[in-house]
């Protein structure tokens, strides 16, 4: 496993470690067998064909489905049998493919939600929340930084799609977690979003560490710390956006057919 | 209006406020309705019946227990009835006293005349019961299969009630239970002095279920009715909030059947019955769920209805169910959706969507502003 010269300060430690990790769909494998350090900080993007596993490892590291065989930590943790709320709470965000919000709450709701879930069981709960202030500042912010401040009051499902990714990475922000899984929050935005979507994820990756799924091979090479390449359930190669550009391996499985 | 200045509209102002606040709409009713309950200028009565004005706002507070399970979580329990007759048989037991043998050992219980250790022991049997219910059920069960286990459990304390005779007095129930004095003079006898302590006691409980849904854990509720898994991803503990929303949802019908024990002055276990179940489902359903006052003003329609229409035919019961269809049909809200609909739209608009397909279609395309909602932060959820 080519885990040397992965772009990561030596001894920064790994936000996920995965061994022997493997998910079995009824006879078909989507993730076989991975054994991976993801280093801590940067962007670690995922990419490789339709049907590669990404999104199942993601749902793997993230405790959406249990995994058949194998063991997860997270940072020196073992995370394996954990539900998905308690990763939740120890700082794994992560966001959704498809588009997943709460379409009847307004936007200020939603990521008031997400702001106080972090407050969940510390404050008085049945405080009315409107006295909350430091929740409503702090929804606030997070609503200028993904520029959903204007559109605050209408419902989630009325916005533009762009506007719905985005307020899907603002909920996963909204909690200031270590840890973002972003999968495909570029999926079908127009240039101008796609644009203001990558600005976005530079301007939140300071001091965390984001795994990225995405298809835009552009940006992908743009804004990567490292890359892995998952073909077929299993790790393809590590690397830089350099390496993996000149990796013959990865060419003819991916980079060829866009190519 | 463009979305501009939809999003820079001016906070309501205070009056509005207030006049859109669904516990003012909630008092505005208790206090008309002793005069208007049952009334019907079709046949010439104008005045109201105060034992049916009783009835109503009992069942308000029944039906918005239920609510708050289904209109603000989304899970829909066909045996809440379960929770109504165990406080209406604690608080008559604990009226009238009892004298059985359980496993040997001899239970005994004398009359007792107290209000409140009533209310605070029908409150606490029916929550604990509702806690261990809810630990098992609900990590185990959602939607229909929810609806079902309610549904059983329901029966099990039906049937409780229905053949334990030593204690419950069985199919006759008990009778001549006495209403406690606490305010000395027998007031509580008087029928009228009886529904302004019931609709008082409503209002109250009713205030704290709406604080409840304000508060944060309202709204997680509602994030959990929204999408599930985004709650959980969110990191909130899903499970953890439906078994409370449910434990919450068993004590309001339970302060509802302490309050039915002492109007009626007897119990027996219909008010365990599917058919009480039922019965609220198709309240919150008329008035319309995901808003506050639906099951309170839906209540009060249903028993308009029954005690009108059973005057005319003994087939009541159909109108009812024929009533209910419409309703579900024409404005599967209920009757405050149809009311926000003329709000929203004027009447003309409201009414036609009802009826036609295309004129839904059309006006909800009209939508493409996101709605004026005054700041969330701030405002009351106001007839939502």
């Amino acid at each position: 496993m080519a885990n040397n010269d992965n772009g990561s300060a030596p001894g920064a430690g790994y936000v996920f470690k995965t061994e022997g990790l493997t998910r079995r769909f009824s006879g078909f494998t989507a993730v076989n067998n991975v054994t991976l350090e993801i280093p801590q900080g940067g962007v670690r993007t995922i990419i490789g064909p339709n049907g590669a596993g990404k999104t199942t490892f993601f749902n793997l590291l993230s405790g959406m489905l249990p995994v058949s065989e194998g063991r997860i930590w997270f940072k020196d943790r073992e995370i394996t049998g954990l539900l998905a709320y308690q990763r939740a709470r120890m700082g794994i965000a992560r966001s959704f493919q498809i588009t997943n919000i709460f379409g009847h709450l307004t936007v200020y709701e939603n990521v008031r939600l997400a702001v106080q879930a972090v407050h969940d069981g510390k404050a008085n709960f049945f405080f009315p929340a409107r006295r909350m202030g430091d929740l409503a500042a702090k929804t606030e912010r997070v609503l200028h930084d993904v520029g959903l401040y204007d559109a605050r009051h209408a419902n989630a499902e009325n916005l533009s799609h762009g506007d719905q990714r985005r307020l899907e990475i603002g909920l996963v922000i909204a909690s200031d977690p270590p840890v973002l899984l972003l999968d495909e929050p570029l999926a079908g935005m127009s240039p101008t979003e796609t644009h203001e979507t990558v600005d976005l994820i530079q301007r939140i990756s300071p001091g965390r560490t984001i795994l990225l799924v995405e298809h835009d091979i552009d940006v992908v090479m743009a804004i990567s710390t490292t890359i892995t390449v998952f073909q077929t359930g299993s790790v393809l190669a590590v690397g830089t956006p350099q390496e993996i550009r000149a990796n013959e391996a990865v060419q003819r499985a991916y980079l060829g057919e866009l190519a | 209006m463009t979305a501009q200045e939809a999003v820079n509209a001016p906070k309501r102002n205070p009056v509005t406020a207030l006049l859109t606040h669904p516990l003012v709409w909630t008092a505005v009713l208790f206090v008309l309705l002793p005069y208007v309950a049952g009334a019907n200028p079709f046949a010439g009565k104008w005045s109201g019946f105060v034992g049916i004005a009783t009835t109503m706002v009992i069942f308000a507070l029944f039906a918005s227990g239920w609510n708050l399970l289904f209109g603000h979580v989304g899970e829909l329990s066909f045996g809440h009835a379960m929770f109504f007759t165990i406080g209406a048989y604690t608080t008559a037991l604990y009226s009238k006293g009892y004298d059985v043998q359980v496993f040997g050992l001899h239970l005994q219980h004398g009359q007792t005349d107290n209000l409140l250790v009533a209310l605070v022991l029908s409150a606490v049997i029916a929550v604990l019961w509702a806690w261990l219910l809810a630990r098992v059920i609900v990590p185990r069960s959602s939607g229909i299969y929810f609806s079902m286990i309610t549904l059983a459990f329901a029966q099990v304390i039906f049937f409780v009630t229905y053949r334990w005779s030593e204690l419950t007095g069985g199919e006759d129930g008990m009778q001549n239970i006495a209403r406690p004095n606490p305010f000395g003079h027998g007031w509580l006898q008087d029928s009228m002095n009886f529904y302004w302590f019931c609709a008082v006691a409503v209002f109250l409980a009713l205030c704290v279920l709406h604080w409840i849904l304000q508060s944060p854990f309202g709204t997680v509720l509602h994030a959990i009715r929204e999408n599930k898994q985004r709650a959980r991803f969110l990191g909130y503990d899903v499970d953890k909030y439906r078994v409370n929303a449910f434990v919450l949802s068993a004590l309001f019908p339970a302060i509802a059947g302490w309050l039915w024990t002492y109007y009626q002055q007897a119990i027996n276990p219909d008010a365990g019955s599917v058919e009480y179940s039922g019965n609220v489902v198709m309240m919150s359903m008329l008035g319309g769920v995901q808003t506050f006052l639906g099951p309170i003003l839906g209540g009060s329609v249903y028993y308009e209805i029954q005690n009108n229409v059973s005057q005319l035919t003994k087939y009541w019961e159909a109108w009812i169910g024929i009533v209910f269809v419409v309703v579900v049909l024409v404005g599967p809200r209920g009757i405050m959706g149809l009311f926000n609909d003329i709000r929203h739209y004027g009447f003309a608009t409201a009414v036609k969507r009802g009826f036609s397909r295309t004129t839904r279609v059309e006006t909800d395309m009209q939508e493409e502003l996101p709605p004026v909602i005054e700041d969330p932060a701030t405002a009351p959820e106001a007839l939502r």
